[in-house]
């Protein structure tokens, strides 16, 4: 009786699995126009977010500046954006960690260095979102990363 | 019964309905089949150490696959979240997490052995149920300039001329390296624990500040951090953990040099005879079983629903026979993923055994100074 209960249970589960799959392959976009000048400055309906330089150049140890303002006041938030091919968020890896002020501002800085130095990411463009602890995207920025012209002689 | 008694008694658009999510059912691979309530949008995976390193790694291999081996198809996301050698995201997942499967993590074998040792942790891994598990085999490995190819030749040079080398006079390398010199019968070797990572370490042997390292089997594989140095004989493997047959013999691992002694064998060159005592069977438990068997491990947070624990165990169980997986993981770590996975259930069997109050772990923790 037990394993025909678990059985008649599996249709509904499923079809539910498949509408989830839909809903997130709408909604993911990872990529960015390469022709975005400096600075980057994206915004939902209120917040805005800007990323300094824009494009950021392809190397080792550069410093990142990530600031926005709209936001709800005093907010956690989380930093997302494709590394590796995974969504990560780097909130922890940034200095400081992205929290908002009584205005709702936030500014913090990433320093990419093992990303690029084991490729896990590609000169290209990326979009970085800004989203509340629970995952409610807040904000997207495009995210440029662009090979720096080698010097010659 | 006829078949049309059967129709009669269904309307023909339930029965459509059923085949269709009968089909849709048979399309979804084999790990989503088990009924659960288990149904998050997304995931998050901890890593305690920066992007890039074998922890990141393994986190990132699991996010591309695992999704589509759960039910909800959630979205994985890593949080490298790195300092004092992983102990703040320890910490962190153990006091802060919700036991709801949304949040779970890479903990390596330093990890646990620090929780071995007591070594100012605020997390318990015994209470932390393991549902991914990867071994690797520990190679121990000299600098040339030492003039010493076997473990032999080390008891008769200069132990002065010996710098262990590790992040912390806790983590692996420096305790392993320390406790294999001391059961060599060696003595007055230096340590030099408090480097940043692999990637520094290596950089210290190459200078010749350190000449001893604990390395693992895939720091020599496809693009690992010794690979160049070992061909170049800059290194050389003086010994390896092995590996535990099933009888609980210590063999020579595949997937090292196959001319490379275990440590068991070393020992039994310079003492003619096989290693006994208490530091030696805290040696093995540590060697073999601490950063052999359970080299990297995902884990969830302590009071984790059952129902929770076994549906992650059963989805990962079923990526393990997908070949797209398989082949990223071996692409990531250059070795065959048959030899690195653990069964979740070994695993924890092994945690539980070394988590267990022993004798071994009293030598264990005087002989590290806790």
């Amino acid at each position: 009786m037990k394993l025909a209960k678990k059985t008649s249970a599996q249709p509904a589960l499923a079809l539910g699995g498949l509408l989830v799959v839909a809903t997130l392959g709408c909604a993911q976009s990872n990529t960015a126009s390469m022709e975005t000048k400096a600075p980057a400055v994206a915004s939902s309906s209120r917040a805005k977010v800007m990323v300094s330089p824009s494009p950021v150049p392809y190397q080792r140890k550069v410093k990142v500046s990530i600031s926005g303002s709209g936001f709800a006041p005093n907010q956690e938030l989380e930093l997302l954006i494709p590394i590796g091919g995974v969504l990560s968020d780097i909130s922890s890896i940034v200095k400081p960690t992205p929290k908002t002020d009584a205005k709702g501002t936030f500014s913090t800085v990433w320093i990419l260095d093992n990303e690029i130095r084991g490729k896990l990411m590609e000169p290209t463009g990326y979009t970085l979102e800004i989203a509340s602890p629970d995952g409610e995207t807040l904000a997207t920025v495009p995210f440029v990363l662009q090979k720096v012209a080698s010097k010659k002689p | 019964m006829r078949p049309m008694m059967i129709l009669d008694k269904v309307s023909i658009k339930g029965l459509a309905l059923s085949v269709a999510l009968g089909l849709a059912l048979t399309a979804l691979p084999d790990g989503v089949r088990t009924a659960s309530a288990f149904t998050p949008k997304r995931i998050k995976i901890l890593v305690g150490f920066p992007p890039a390193g074998g922890h990141d790694l393994e986190a990132r291999v699991i996010a591309r696959h695992l999704p589509k081996y759960l039910r909800s198809k959630p979205s994985i996301i890593v949080q490298n979240m790195p300092g004092a050698g992983g102990k703040i995201m320890g910490a962190y997942i153990y006091n802060r997490s919700k036991p709801d499967g949304t949040t779970t993590a890479i903990f390596g074998s330093s990890q646990l052995q620090e929780n071995i040792l007591g070594a100012g942790v605020e997390y318990d891994v015994s209470n932390m149920p393991i549902v991914w598990a990867v071994r690797s085999v520990r190679v121990g490995i000299v600098r040339d300039f030492l003039k010493a190819k076997t473990a032999k030749d080390l008891t008769t040079i200069d132990p002065s001329k010996i710098a262990v080398a590790g992040r912390s006079k806790t983590d692996s390398s420096c305790v392993t390296g320390s406790m294999a010199l001391t059961l060599l019968g060696i003595k007055n070797f230096k340590k030099v624990c408090a480097y940043a990572g692999t990637a520094v370490i290596r950089g210290a042997v190459e200078r010749g500040e350190a000449s001893l390292f604990e390395a693992s089997d895939p720091h020599f594989l496809g693009s690992g951090a010794f690979v160049e140095l070992y061909k170049k004989g800059k290194v050389i493997q003086v010994w390896q953990s092995g590996q535990v047959t099933d009888d609980g013999k210590i063999v020579r691992a595949k997937t090292v040099n196959k001319d490379t002694p275990t440590f068991q064998e070393a020992y039994r060159s310079v003492h003619g005879k096989d290693p006994s005592g208490p530091l030696w069977e805290a040696f093995r438990m540590v060697y073999n079983d601490v950063h052999s068997t359970l080299t990297r491990t995902l884990v969830l947070p302590p009071n984790t629903p059952g129902e929770i624990v076994t549906t992650m165990r059963e989805s990962i169980e079923s990526m393990y026979n997908d070949p797209a997986f398989v082949r990223d993981w071996e692409k990531v770590f250059g070795q065959p993923f048959a030899d690195a996975r653990v069964p979740a259930q070994e695993a924890e069997k092994v945690k539980t055994e070394l988590m267990k109050p022993a004798p071994w772990q009293d030598t264990f923790k005087k002989f590290v100074g806790m």
